[in-house]
């Protein structure tokens, strides 16, 4: 036991839904850092068990709807990289898209199939199946628009899939004027989380945006919190 | 966009003969795809953790079991799942994803 494990920082720290955290990935909470995608599924598994309040996210309570479906890059980019959605669409049809009133979506500009690590910027984009439109959040002004113009096409195939009843109207995308911005090279993975949050909370992405400042500490505090109830 | 085959790395199909050549049916055949198209597959019995079958594929691709996500109807595949709990079939295909960074 004298010895100090090798490879400790990639023993799995806690795992929520099938996102298993490693040790090795808190440090990319610290200032500075980019986020992975692991991060951002784990929050959003977290998003989806503690903070989008069983109801139907339109906040009437009479839960007429399904809730809010959080789409992690991992599955995001396996939409997008097949040549062909409809090999996958049949198998998708448990991820409930066709029947969600709001889909948040993790955007990434990683378009390469060979790299094993790659990508450079975050953004979300949200739908909304009441008005269909595709609502993209960037934190670096359009950076990611074109990356978020294919996803919400991709993604508004498995929406439309066979649908029942079929839709008829083209969905809209917009990119939204009013996101906050980032300031540095580093947090746009911080603010995707942030808005997420917005979202899974029911209130507008512009909401307290001094809640940015804290949002690393936040999301550390909440990985360690869970990470102690599983030691439990 | 850029072309999804590049045709110099692709790798030819390998055939992972450890399980033995003709076990019980408790054994399926699990295809493990990346995302540049290879197509690796394995055979592992339907109650051991697809761990196995995920470090087994690390090793052999040479990545870092970190840097890759399985996936399984678009979900992810937790290590200490196996392949009877997911309810997989012989000849099921798993999906590996890159890890994906950024921050500009």
């Amino acid at each position: 036991m004298a010895a100090e494990k090798k490879q400790s920082g990639r023993v799995g720290l806690c795992t929520l839904g099938g996102t298993t955290l490693l040790q090795s990935e808190l440090e990319l909470l610290d200032d500075g850092a980019w986020l992975n995608d692991n991060i951002i599924s784990f929050y959003f598994e977290y998003l989806v068990r503690d903070v989008v309040a069983g109801g139907d996210g339109d906040g009437d309570g009479d839960g007429d709807g399904l809730p809010v479906v959080f789409l992690p890059p991992a599955t995001v980019f396996l939409m997008t990289a097949v040549p062909d959605p409809s090999m996958l669409a049949p198998s998708f049809e448990p991820l409930g898209l066709g029947k969600a009133k709001q889909i948040v979506i993790a955007v990434n500009d990683k378009t390469s199939l060979t790299d094993h690590i790659g990508g450079s910027h975050w953004s979300l984009l949200v739908y909304s199946a009441e008005d269909r439109t595709y609502r993209h959040y960037d934190s670096a002004g359009g950076c990611n628009a074109a990356a978020a113009a294919d996803i919400a096409a991709v993604v508004d195939f498995f929406v439309t899939y066979n649908a029942d009843p079929p839709v008829s109207n083209e969905a809209s995308f917009v990119a939204d004027r009013n996101t906050p911005q980032q300031r540095n090279g580093y947090d746009c993975g911080v603010y995707l989380l942030h808005f997420a949050h917005c979202i899974a909370a029911g209130e507008p992405v512009t909401a307290r945006p001094d809640r940015l400042v804290a949002m690393r500490l936040h999301v550390r505090s909440v990985i360690d919190a869970i990470a102690a109830e599983q030691r439990e | 966009m850029s072309d999804p085959a590049p045709a110099p790395e692709s790798k030819p199909k390998v055939k992972d003969d450890t399980a033995g050549a003709t076990e019980a049916s408790n054994h399926i055949q699990i295809h493990v795809v990346s995302q540049s198209g290879d197509d690796v597959f394995f055979k592992i019995k339907r109650n051991t953790p697809l761990s196995k079958l995920m470090r087994a594929y690390c090793s052999r691709a040479g990545v870092d079991i970190s840097a890759v996500r399985f996936m399984f109807d678009g979900s992810r595949v937790r290590e200490d799942m196996t392949a009877e709990q997911l309810e997989m079939e012989d000849g099921d295909e798993i999906d590996v994803m890159a890890e994906q960074v950024g921050g500009q």
